[in-house]
């Protein structure tokens, strides 16, 4: 052995040693924790755990078909039709990647809550005394997963659509296939392996939720809210219960899902150009087009201008108007003037600093180590601890690392 | 009687770019070849023919059908496309019967195709493991499959290697011929359209400058691009081309096979001698400065010499 690669074995045994202690020893405790008689008996027979397990499922696979409903359709109009304002449009859309989850969750509260914008416009329009809907339950989770997840959807497939080779499109037109059969035969199964990608995406960030379920949920629980109350409720063991089961549950989509992505030789073959975007002659389908193309986007943005309006309201200035009387930067001033408003601003963003930077170390480190065409013994183990934290749902991992790191809370008890 | 007819097919996509008028008539099981450089229009022909691109003008008209305003899917033609465009998702059987679909003997006749192309047995094969040799192959059987009634190429051995290429252009023709399928294809280079093409249109900057048998395009030019582009030409004007011949106002073309060394004509110095064999080649400086590509035999002159040369036939065309 030379000493190069001595040395590159030796640091690749201490990545995984230390990627061993960072994330196999959280998960193992918890799995230590969940095997525990009494809290696996408790799990087992409340019918309330298993509604929330399958209610899990369900809103996460629902959230699939949603998002996929909205996001690939949306991704054929911005990339294959050219119309007026495409270009803009197309890059608004995919501006809901940028919200975080807790954020979009308060605008959609603004917005179509029992008080929101658009519920009150609809009561005021049809001159009810009541509020026309109340923002809870399943349907309510389902409408903001669907509106912030539509995103994966929509910029993978567009990324699998600009992949496309045109002439693989032609050569299915000249072998007598009509633009319907195109699509069936040759488009959706070139673009399998984007679709499968932006189904896992979602499929895990709908199963991790917490957000959506924690204000909008009521009565309907998930999961991850299980977790959190049973935490709260002190029942340590049950909330470990559920973390494990709703890590096999994560676990079993990744790998289900991750058959339908693995396809590279569909990539290895593309050679040509991809398809031009296609202008509409027809004047009438073409305003039709651009039209649809500016309602999504303004549907779609709602939830983003709404919170840029609500920041503009004095406190106490807006009660019973459907719009707000007063807007003013106040709010912006007093974050500014106010230490005590500004902290919360500033951990986020230094905390989003270093884990940031604390990942692209790891992920670098780990990359020169183990990367594309490196064989060798630890390769692996660091690959699979690395894609552990990212495959198990957010809430689980939390609960892991809080067990196992918490100063306040001793792993042993 | 032509099966396959291009009618002043025309299209213009700027003021300063335009394709066409081009006017073309093709006999039934014809190969003709559509050679230009880059940017001379060949492509666009043959995308029209496929239904890919609109014409503005013109007609297309195979077997007395106009099919013009037909989409792709409609026309009945097979096409083979420079990259193949094999579908991967499908293996090599499943390619080859997509046009097939609906037919209930699509399995033997894509076994059929397979085995015109030299490639039996090869159903269950991943496209990926083909060679380059072997997708074109499969490229070519996938539209022989439906039976079409124009074959169309699209520069079908550019993506082969060098020394594979003159093989499979032999292969390529036997097969057309063997098929009797009317041909189009498109390339930019000479040998390929001379050895492919039973004629060959010419093409430049979206005009069509001659269409006619490799031996009329190379003995009888019908423009100073042809002369120059088919085959190798040397180009005279002015003093040097009334040396040898040429009128006042006219511009000589001639071959390097039509000059030879002698006691008149324009009197220069060989600078270069490249040997090939059968003969050499020799640039002669003239004392005007044109520098003369001849073809002689081995033994005709060495470098540095003093020499005249003279022609033994020239192309005269109008100056520009």
């Amino acid at each position: 052995m030379t000493r190069a690669a001595r040395w590159t074995a030796l640091s690749r045994a201490a990545l995984a040693l230390l990627l061993a202690w960072l994330v196999a020893f959280p998960i193992l405790m918890a799995a230590r924790a969940a095997a525990d008689p009494t809290a696996l008996s408790a799990f087992a027979h409340r019918a309330t755990e298993w509604r929330a397990l399958w209610g899990s499922i369900w809103i996460a696979v629902a959230s699939v078909l949603l998002s996929a409903a909205i996001g690939v359709p949306l991704a054929f109009l911005f990339e294959w039709l050219e119309f007026p304002g495409r270009k803009t449009l197309g890059a608004l859309v995919a501006l809901p990647a940028v919200l975080p989850p807790f954020v979009g969750v308060i605008s959609f509260l603004f917005l179509y809550g029992e008080s929101g914008f658009v519920s009150r416009a609809v009561q005021g329009l049809l001159g009810l005394s009541q509020p026309p809907w109340r923002l809870q339950g399943a349907g309510a989770i389902l409408l903001v997963h669907a509106y912030s997840m539509y995103v994966y959807f929509y910029l993978f497939t567009r990324a699998g659509l600009a992949k496309l080779d045109a002439s693989m499109l032609e050569a299915a037109q000249v072998l007598g296939a009509g633009r319907r059969e195109v699509l069936t035969r040759v488009v959706l199964p070139l673009i399998r392996p984007s679709l499968a990608g932006a189904a896992l995406l979602v499929f895990m960030t709908a199963l991790g939720s917490f957000s959506a379920p924690y204000v909008f949920g009521g009565g309907f629980r998930v999961m991850t809210t299980q977790i959190v109350a049973s935490k709260l409720n002190g029942e340590m063991g049950l909330a470990m219960v559920e973390s494990m089961a709703l890590a096999v549950v994560a676990l079993l989509g990744v790998a289900l899902l991750r058959r339908g992505e693995r396809d590279d030789i569909l990539v290895a073959l593309g050679k040509g150009t991809a398809p031009r975007p296609r202008p509409i002659r027809r004047p009438l389908v073409r305003s039709l087009a651009a039209a649809a193309g500016w309602v999504f986007a303004v549907v779609l943005l709602l939830p983003h201008l709404t919170l840029v309006l609500v920041s503009l309201v004095p406190y106490g200035t807006w009660t019973t108007e459907t719009l707000p009387p007063v807007v003013s930067l106040v709010n912006y001033h007093r974050l500014a003037a106010e230490p005590e408003r500004l902290a919360p601003l500033l951990n986020s963003v230094w905390m989003a600093a270093a884990s940031t930077a604390g990942a692209v170390v790891l992920a670098l480190l780990a990359g020169q180590l183990v990367g594309r065409g490196r064989p060798g013994r630890w390769r692996g183990l660091i690959a699979g601890l690395i894609a552990l934290p990212w495959a198990l749902p957010g809430t689980v991992f939390a609960v892991a690392l809080a067990l196992a790191f918490s100063a306040s809370q001793p792993p042993m008890r | 009687m032509s099966y396959l007819a291009l009618q002043d097919l025309r299209v213009r996509f700027s003021p300063t770019v335009e394709i066409g008028p081009v006017a073309l008539d093709i006999a039934q099981g014809e190969i003709l070849a559509l050679l230009g450089p880059s940017g001379s229009g060949k492509t666009t022909i043959l995308r029209m023919l496929a239904g890919f691109e609109a014409p503005q003008g013109g007609r297309i008209v195979v077997d007395g059908d106009d099919v013009t305003a037909l989409p792709p899917a409609r026309r009945h033609f097979g096409m083979v496309f420079q990259h193949y465009a094999l579908f991967p998702h499908l293996d090599v059987g499943e390619n080859v019967a997509f046009g097939l679909k609906g037919d209930p003997d699509s399995g033997r006749k894509a076994g059929d195709a397979l085995k015109l192309v030299d490639l039996a047995g090869f159903e269950r094969r991943k496209v990926h493991e083909l060679s380059g040799g072997q997708q074109q192959r499969v490229a070519l059987a996938r539209a022989l499959a439906p039976a079409p009634r124009v074959l169309l190429l699209d520069e079908p051995l550019s993506n082969l290697d060098p020394t594979l290429r003159e093989r499979t252009r032999r292969e390529l023709r036997a097969l057309i011929q063997r098929v009797g399928i009317t041909t189009v294809f498109v390339t930019h280079e000479q040998d390929e359209a001379f050895d492919l093409g039973d004629r060959v249109a010419v093409l430049q900057q979206g005009r069509l400058e001659q269409v006619g048998t490799p031996e009329d395009l190379y003995e009888r030019p019908a423009s100073l691009f042809v002369a120059t582009f088919v085959g190798r030409a040397n180009v005279l004007k002015d003093g040097a081309a009334r040396a040898l011949g040429g009128a006042a106002g006219e511009v000589l073309a001639i071959r390097p096979e039509a000059l030879r060394f002698g006691t008149a004509g324009v009197a220069g110095i060989v600078r270069e001698r490249r040997y090939t064999g059968v003969a050499a080649f020799y640039v002669v400086e003239a004392e005007s400065g044109e520098r003369l590509e001849v073809m002689a035999e081995p033994g005709a002159a060495t470098v540095g010499a003093r020499v005249h040369v003279a022609a033994t036939r020239a192309f005269r065309f109008p100056a520009a």
